[in-house]
């Protein structure tokens, strides 16, 4: 019942939200914060009261809760919810992003801030779902309903209005990608269940018995590679992977703030979820077969990546061709087979995804002192600004894996785990590392010094802004130096990999 | 001999008939146009309520001729709604046309009693007078509205292409009357024993007929090209008539023809119709994508729709879902397209312009009003196929019978069509939820003439009744599953 609560207390949140516009044009931020703190006190109380105790019962369970309500029997489709380890850190995250993309629009949409709270809130309460469900067919539901809410986010009316036009181009870009990718897995999951019925005559979509039909035999078969490679199509949209990226870059430079950190907290995180969660131990022969392709993959990601964020020159393109890259480093570490990496790209997930909407948070920030999102005209904004600069370095160099942040550990914890499967790849992937390090410092030398003559009155940032800021530095000091904490998590239920 | 029982199982029918008789009688005499309408309102809830009653009788062999079992006790019921919303529908936009607006009810009711009988015909010649009286009426409601040019033109179209269309059926059903010399559905099984080589020919040569004769009434791919000009000509309260009864009919004839064909004749037959549902969902979402006239996009639209229900029709006997998906289909087809019409039919009336054609008229609705958009919003989510509203049930069936049968070429173009129908369905809601800071001559109409009285009206009580049990059948299927499960 806990389970249900996390995705119905947000989506009921969302209408109070939206309605309570009419009467006072503060409330939804408001509601909109009650709600979220409310899932993530939820979680910390069962985390602290529950999920401890859990670690010494057993290791060897899959779920810590469940929930399960038959919603369609003929098909052998329930409402089954439950929550493992992983979950349990992807929902943590998510709660406290979710606080923190509520903070940091505290100020912005002065018009339809009923409208845009109920939409961050939904995404919210889809994102839950995604994460909870283990049957396929509702992970599917929740899997699609997300989309349009972030695609209303992205064509909600901005400032300028010359935009307009490509911001709706490059939403449906977004959802067109989505759509296709999904519809892809639509199928994938239809034949899952399709070959359960053919074995064993019953429908299902249950997660814990289609992970049997692969698992028995160990032969190689094609249509268990066609089926793997559509599912990681659907999956890998989302992260994105680098043939599927299209959307990426485009959406993001039209995005509010707030929607560049649902997309890297939430969306991204959910493809790399679905990877380890249902491609890896649903297809697990095809997986390993073509699993030193997929390493190369993310290493192409992140020369890619890195490439051409050093070739921009608006903040945000730099910052999204950034992230690419990052996903890259966690994509190929997900494939190496190996406990120590898939810990570390845990870690690295996570810290990634903080250090990532920071540095977006920082862009809006920059955007509305300087009035431009170009690189090469924001210039001095060390000798201008009080608190900005200090941030804005220490996400810069959380991002490239500055020593104490999450980042170093999970980098350190990637290499070591690529170094044991193969040395001179490790190397390879160091030079990767090495170009993400050269266009962050051109990002940052470029913005940070320098003459700046107009500058405004405004030379601090309001208090708001510092508190979010100073929320997701702690996070990040905290993953950093208390990495235990993820690992504990992970390993409270039977690990995946 | 016809015994109370049977008479009692056709009492749907029946009470139309009275309902039509007595408004025949009352027209002729003086014209009472708040009379009739209620009357006919009347019928069709009694009607539908009968069905109830005839229910427990069911399958019942009436004579011959008719033969009603529990899927055609569905589909009538399907039939009576959305004749008691055409009613509804027409009512909203009485003031514009004031030409014997009495007549309509009674049209409406003569073609939705052609329309029962057709479903519940268990001989070739009732079918056929069955179709030709639903056929005749709608010929009078797509050229009610004679003070538009378009409207003569649409009905002159088709009028040629209705008679077109009975004129394959009829050859057809007397080449396979030649054949088993019978024309009783329950005898076709007999045409195993005359088969041989010629015998099948000949059948095949009267299936295309026929098929050619049903796929002009509901329009897939190479009969199609009629149905963008009558779409854009007719009045909306006709066209929710057009869009759904027809077709609907239409679909239920052939299934109820494949049913009791037997089924060693019809192997090249689904292999053809597989080739006319591949090329009418690839054909009618590539049109629907480029088009910037809401009516001829619904058009398109619907083209595709119907092409992927073909997929059900032919996975008719190796697979048990196929009519449960046919019937979810169409439910949901058919609450959409009222919900859709319906708004579509009410913001029309305040415009004489046609501009409700394009899509700039909708530009910022949802700012306006909000109810009317969200409305609109979950039809067109569930045309589209969206979780949590029964169209994506409806797609989740059709992918299940493609991928169960393995036909991998239906299975890319639906794939395909789904996508693109995603793109050009998403375009409309865009429309509603873009903010347009200057509002343009087009659109400044619905900010001034529509306020939310609507609700509050019949109309918009109907409206949310049906939009509401999209939404539940979405997340609630089990009862429409149950109902379709012979």
């Amino acid at each position: 019942m806990l389970l249900l609560l996390l995705i119905i207390i947000p989506f009921l949140g969302g209408f109070i939200s939206w309605k309570s516009e009419q009467y006072n044009i503060k409330y939804p931020r408001w509601i909109a914060l009650i709600t979220m703190s409310i899932v993530f006190s939820l979680l910390m109380y069962f985390y602290f009261y529950k999920f401890i105790n859990f670690v010494h019962r057993t290791s060897d369970h899959r779920w810590i809760i469940e929930f399960s309500y038959p919603w369609i029997p003929k098909f052998g489709i329930s409402f089954h919810l439950a929550m493992d380890g992983l979950s349990l850190l992807m929902i943590f995250l998510s709660s406290i992003l979710g606080i923190i993309s509520v903070l940091c629009s505290w100020n912005f949409y002065q018009h339809y801030k009923g409208l845009f709270y109920l939409s961050l809130l939904h995404i919210f309460s889809a994102t839950m779902g995604i994460f909870l469900s283990v049957d396929l067919f509702l992970f599917f539901c929740f899997w699609e309903i997300i989309l349009i809410p972030i695609y209303l986010l992205i064509i909600f009316p901005s400032v300028k209005n010359n935009a307009k036009r490509r911001r709706i181009s490059s939403a449906n870009s977004f959802f067109m990608y989505s759509q296709f990718s999904s519809f892809i897995m639509l199928v994938v999951i239809i034949n899952l269940s399709t070959l359960y019925y053919i074995k064993y005559n019953f429908w299902t979509f249950d997660y814990e018995l289609l992970i049997n039909l692969f698992n028995e035999n160990k032969n190689f078969s094609i249509l268990e590679h066609v089926l793997m490679i559509g599912m990681l199509i659907g999956f890998a949209v989302k992260i994105p992977i680098v043939p599927f990226h299209g959307w990426f870059p485009n959406v993001h430079r039209y995005l509010p703030v707030v929607g560049s950190i649902d997309i890297i907290g939430f969306l991204s995180k959910t493809g790399i979820y679905g990877i380890l969660k249902f491609v890896i131990p649903l297809f697990p022969n095809s997986s390993h077969n073509l699993a030193n392709f997929f390493v190369f993959l993310g290493l192409l990601n992140i020369f890619y990546g890195a490439l051409l964020a050093f070739s921009q020159s608006d903040l945000k393109k730099v910052i999204a061709y950034g992230s690419i890259s990052h996903t890259g480093l966690i994509f190929s570490s997900i494939y190496a087979y190996n406990q120590i990496s898939y810990e570390g790209a845990i870690i690295y997930l996570v810290s990634c995804s903080f250090s990532t909407s920071a540095l977006f948070i920082i862009t809006s920030l920059l955007k509305k002192y300087f009035h431009t999102k170009n690189i090469y005209k924001i210039s001095g904004l060390l000798e201008n600004f009080s608190w900005l600069p200090g941030f804005f370095l220490f996400f810069c160099f959380s991002s490239i894996g500055l020593p104490g942040t999450g980042s170093f550990i999970g980098e350190l914890m990637i290499l070591m785990g690529i170094f044991e499967k193969n040395p001179t790849l490790s190397g390879i992937f160091f030079l990767g590392l090495m170009c993400s390090v050269v266009y962050t410092l051109r990002f940052m030398q470029n913005i940070c010094y320098g003459n700046y003559k107009n500058v405004s009155e405004c030379t601090t940032i309001s208090s708001i802004d510092i508190l979010t800021l100073f929320i997701i530095s702690f996070f990040l000091f905290f993953i950093g130096l208390n990495s235990k904490f993820i690992i504990n998590i992970l390993c409270l239920t039977k690990p995946i990999i | 001999m016809i015994v109370f029982k049977q008479l009692f199982s056709l009492l749907p029918a029946l009470i139309l008939m009275l309902v039509g008789f007595i408004s025949f009688l009352f027209m002729s005499f003086k014209k009472n146009l708040n009379l009739i309408k209620n009357l006919n309102i009347l019928g069709f809830i009694l009607s539908l309520l009968s069905l109830f009653l005839v229910y427990r009788s069911v399958p019942i062999k009436i004579g011959e001729i008719l033969f009603i079992n529990f899927f055609s006790i569905v589909y009538l019921g399907v039939l009576l709604l959305i004749g008691l919303c055409s009613c509804i529908l027409f009512l909203t936009n009485k003031k514009r046309y004031i030409q014997n607006p009495e007549n309509f009810f009674l049209l409406i009711n003569l073609a939705i009693i052609g329309a029962m009988f057709a479903i519940i015909s268990n001989n070739m010649i009732i079918m056929f007078i069955g179709i030709e009286l639903m056929s005749l009426p709608m010929l009078a409601l797509s050229g009610y509205f004679v003070n538009e040019k378009k409207s003569v033109e649409s009905s002159l179209k088709y009028l040629i292409l209705s008679t077109i269309s009975s004129c394959f059926l009829l050859f057809g059903i007397s080449l396979i009357y030649c054949i088993s010399g019978n024309f009783n559905f329950f005898h076709f099984n007999e045409l195993s024993i005359f088969s041989s080589y010629d015998v099948d020919r000949i059948v095949l040569f009267a299936w295309c007929f026929i098929l050619t004769g049903f796929g002009i009434k509901i329009a897939i791919f190479p009969f199609h090209s009629w149905i963008s000009n009558i779409y854009e000509g007719i009045s909306f309260s006709s066209l929710l008539f057009f869009s759904t009864i027809i077709k609907i009919v239409s679909f239920i004839i052939l299934i109820n023809f494949f049913i009791f064909f037997p089924k060693n004749n019809l192997h090249n037959l689904f292999f053809l119709i597989q080739i006319l549902s591949f090329f009418s969902i690839l054909l009618g979402n590539i049109l629907a994508l480029f088009e910037k006239n809401i009516r001829k996009l619904l058009a398109y639209s619907s083209i595709a729709y119907f092409g992927s229900l073909l997929i059900s029709v032919v996975t008719l006997f190796d697979n048990k879902f196929a009519l449960e998906s046919f019937g979810i289909n169409i439910v949901n087809y058919v609450l959409s397209s009222v919900i859709f019409i319906g708004i579509l039919n009410y913001i029309s009336t305040i415009d004489n312009n046609h501009y409700h054609n394009g899509f700039e008229f909708y530009k910022g609705l949802f700012w306006r009003n909000p109810i009317l958009s969200i409305l609109m919003t979950i039809s067109i989510f569930s045309f589209a196929g969206i979780p949590f509203t029964i169209g994506f049930f409806g797609k989740f069936f059709l992918f299940l019978l493609i991928i169960e049968q393995k036909f991998y070429f239906l299975g890319i173009s639906f794939l395909l069509g789904s996508v693109l129908s995603m793109y050009y369905y998403l375009r409309i809601v865009v429309n509603m939820f873009i903010n347009e800071p200057m509002i343009n001559k087009k659109n400044l109409l619905i900010k001034k003439k529509i306020s939310n009285n609507w609700i509050f009206t019949f109309f918009g009580f109907l409206m949310i009744i049906l939009s509401m049990s999209i939404l539940f059948f979405g997340i609630n299927l089990n009862f429409l599953i149950n109902l379709f499960s012979i």
